[in-house]
């Protein structure tokens, strides 16, 4: 535990956090109670996606909470700014910006070669479980090892499900350049495929 | 044609032809892949964790509250179809593999067929009507981020008011309003809370401290984000280890507001003494 010297203010300060305390909904102006309701909504709404969406851009299970309560930290201070219907596309760029900060930051420079399996729940048939986690693995540092562009179709054409028009709305291009970038995607994903099964059967007895 | 392009399809008529769009299709193992990441999900911790970081943790009135993500955000203005599909869509892929074990998923799962031929429709129109999408262009973005100093890591990342604010750059956005401090106070609390946090994290509770008395002498009794700054001025204190005054004061708060969202967080903190 890490001690440090008082600050004398806290005797001061404690007694109006207790009234705080005591009246926990009082004196909020109604806008602001909008504001906090979308906001909710937002995160509601996103977060599992933006969740997903960042686990698949490389941040590792252990980090991805912290990075999408950093995602939505932005989108909570920039509320104001996001169009309606345009939350997803705002939280996308945000989320995009945080993966690639991460990526160039410590946690990124020592890869994420997670314990497999470690953040999975547990379910009936465990060998199952393992082929599946390894194969996460794999995915993981096959879309690594794409370009962004490439991966961002993979993660949300396939991965997402999301429809052609929405991946293309979300990413500001033409429905067309969308598909012949999802053309590329899977050409490259299934070369990297090749590559890695190559490796890794060589790697991993 | 996306009947045959998804890996949550049937994909057992799909391994041999290429798709109306040309696209190569998946092999088995392919599939096998990228359905990996059907079950990589969020924790149940995750979202009320999130709602607490952007600040409307109070909202999380009960577990009740929860169960019901889907109505709330069909409360975004016109976003609201949009955002059910998108919702439905993303569960999809996890509900259809784990059989219907992901519990916030059956909700959306009964959605699911008609959002997405919905979805499906309006693709369909659109890509023959339209050949610029609205919105913001990540294009930029995602191919050549810009070039910002390096997170420091998962220590302060909640504190960094630059890089991921600036970087969605609000000029892009459609709409953009020219005035977006309708709302300083909140936005202050926000960032003097951030503050707080940020000191937390990096192991500074003085520096939290001070930040959280300048919540109070700032916001007092007003301020949106009380309960929040009471509950990081908890965390402070046991961490500074002043547990007497934390005891106090989660006790106090316990008392007034045994079914607080933040009841379980503040006695985890208690339980657990000065965490990480």
């Amino acid at each position: 535990m890490i001690r440090e010297p008082a600050s004398p203010h806290h005797a001061l300060m404690d007694a109006p956090e207790l009234a705080m305390a005591r009246v926990p909904d009082a004196g909020v102006a109604p806008f602001a109670r909008e504001r906090d309701a979308r906001i909710t909504a937002i995160v509601r709404a996103e977060h599992d996606f933006i969740w997903r969406l960042l686990r698949r851009l490389g941040i590792p299970a252990a980090s991805v909470d912290d990075a999408t309560q950093q995602v939505f930290c932005v989108a909570a201070r920039r509320v104001d700014d996001i169009k309606p219907g345009s939350e997803r596309s705002f939280l996308f760029g945000a989320a995009v910006r945080v993966a690639s900060d991460r990526r160039r930051s410590r946690e990124f420079r020592d890869p994420p070669v997670e314990q497999a399996g470690e953040e999975m729940d547990p379910a009936p048939n465990p060998e199952e479980l393992a082929e599946t986690r390894q194969r996460r693995v794999i995915l993981q540092e096959i879309l690594e090892s794409m370009p962004m562009e490439l991966r961002a179709v993979i993660i949300l054409f396939e991965l997402e499900q999301m429809t052609k028009l929405e991946v293309s709305e979300l990413l500001g291009i033409p429905v067309g350049t969308a598909v012949s970038r999802l053309r590329r995607a899977r050409e490259e994903f299934k070369a990297c495929a090749r590559r890695h099964t190559r490796g890794v059967t060589k790697a991993r007895p | 044609m996306r009947k045959a392009a998804h890996p949550g399809r049937d994909e057992s008529k799909t391994m041999t032809d290429l798709s109306d769009d040309g696209l190569p299709e998946w092999t088995g193992e392919e599939l096998a892949l990228l359905r990996s990441a059907d079950d990589d999900r969020p924790p149940g911790r995750s979202l009320p964790a999130t709602l607490t970081a952007a600040g409307v943790g109070g909202a999380l009135a009960s577990g009740a509250a929860a169960a019901k993500g889907a109505s709330v955000a069909a409360g975004v203005g016109s976003a609201t179809a949009k955002w059910t599909t998108f919702l439905a869509a993303s569960k999809w892929v996890g509900v259809v593999m784990l059989g219907g074990t992901l519990v916030t998923g059956t909700v959306v799962l009964s959605r699911r067929a008609q959002q997405r031929e919905r979805a499906e429709q309006r693709e369909s129109s659109a890509v023959t009507t339209k050949a610029e999408p609205r919105g913001t262009s990540h294009e930029a973005l995602i191919a050549t981020p810009a070039p910002e100093p390096a997170a420091s890591g998962a220590v302060d990342t909640e504190s960094r008011e630059g890089p991921p604010a600036s970087s969605v750059n609000p000029s892009n956005l459609p709409g953009r309003r020219a005035t977006p401090r309708s709302q300083p106070d909140i936005s202050l609390e926000i960032a003097v809370l951030d503050d707080a946090r940020a000191a937390l994290r990096g192991g500074r509770s003085s520096e939290a401290l001070a930040a959280l008395d300048r919540y109070g002498a700032e916001f007092g009794k007003n301020g949106s984000l009380r309960v929040e700054a009471t509950v990081l001025r908890v965390d402070a204190l046991l961490r500074s280890g002043q547990r007497d005054r934390a005891t106090a004061l989660a006790d106090a708060f316990l008392t007034r507001n045994p079914k607080s969202p933040y009841a379980a967080r503040l006695r985890a903190l208690m339980a657990d003494g000065a965490p990480r």
